[in-house]
């Protein structure tokens, strides 16, 4: 009876809210739309997918540099997040908990795509290592400066190892903790440091070989 | 004249620096929601039954095989057991027989 109650409750809040078009920013009635979809009113998880999917694109856009395969990874993140919407406890943001199984989706396609993307390093020119030296120096780059940096650094992010691009994204270029990362990816605090030594390592090594390699 | 080499360490910095300065890009392709909601809409969900079916179905071949060697392997024995299930027999009916008579000894 009780729980009759709260489904009828949840599902007259989220067809207000469907109606209205209001942006779902208040965590409660978040927490009620999920119950509501976990009733059996899978409609409902459109309005999820509207509020979250640019925080989504955003993500993956880091990670994958095709349009066609930002838009695979974004639909695979989602779909896993339906499957899974009975584990989320509803005691952290939803945000979290989708941005949790984003990395991890992120994660899965750099494994899967590591072959192919080896290749590119041989790609990056002369020209483009000149780029790297005054991108950043300046902070009114012309915009087609700030698309070549931002093709460089895919570059060059594309001729790490998978957890090392991961690692690095996070800690250097998202400024999270080793504590965030952990939570993030599942893998220890030790071994989140282990794999962000390695991947400094890693890249250093990699500028140091075009160092050479233009000069 | 060839340009000094930088400092790895440096082209590190800068790296990061400009990576941190690539502005992110939240814009969406239209009705993407729509494309996953189709998509969600043909997940179909296993009910019980669909569950139970398929598992039965899955463990008939197992369950056959298992029969068919249990099968062969009572015969087996069946048939080295011939002599003495006979024997049995015959000491079961004496028994069986003597039974009603010690019963009288009894309530004599």
């Amino acid at each position: 009876m009780l729980l009759t109650g709260n489904l009828l409750q949840a599902s007259v809040l989220f067809s207000e809210m469907t109606h209205l078009g209001t942006p779902l920013s208040d965590r409660s009635s978040e927490e009620a739309l999920i119950s509501d979809i976990l009733g059996g009113n899978t409609a409902g998880f459109e309005s999820l997918i509207r509020t979250y999917q640019g925080r989504v694109f955003a993500t993956a856009r880091k990670y994958a540099r095709k349009e066609s395969e930002v838009e695979d990874i974004v639909q695979e993140i989602f779909i896993k997040a339906f499957r899974k919407l009975d584990t989320y406890r509803m005691d952290a943001p939803f945000e979290h908990w989708l941005i949790k199984i984003a990395i991890r989706t992120c994660y899965d396609y750099l494994r899967k795509h590591q072959r192919s993307r080896m290749a590119s390093f041989t790609d990056i020119q002369k020209e483009d290592f000149d780029l790297l030296e005054v991108c950043g120096e300046d902070e009114t780059d012309a915009r087609h400066q700030r698309e070549a940096a931002k093709a460089l650094v895919h570059n060059l992010l594309d001729a790490l190892k998978p957890a090392s691009r991961l690692v690095l994204i996070l800690q250097e270029i998202e400024g999270k903790s080793v504590k965030e990362i952990a939570q993030l990816t599942g893998w220890s605090t030790a071994l989140v440091k282990v794999r962000a030594f390695r991947a400094r390592k890693e890249m250093r090594k990699l500028l140091e070989k075009i160092n050479l390699d233009a000069y | 004249m060839t340009k000094p080499m930088k400092n790895r360490n440096d082209m590190f910095e800068r790296l990061i620096r400009a990576a941190r300065r690539i502005p992110e890009d939240p814009s969406s392709p239209y009705a993407f929601e729509k494309r996953i909601m189709a998509q969600i809409q043909s997940i179909r969900p296993v009910d019980a039954g669909t569950f139970w079916a398929l598992g039965l179905w899955k463990a008939t071949v197992p369950c056959l095989a298992l029969m068919l060697c249990t099968t062969f392997w009572a015969s087996l024995n069946g048939n080295a057991d011939m002599v003495t299930s006979e024997e049995l027999l015959a000491s079961e009916l004496q028994w069986t027989m003597a039974q009603p008579l010690q019963s009288l000894e009894e309530t004599w």
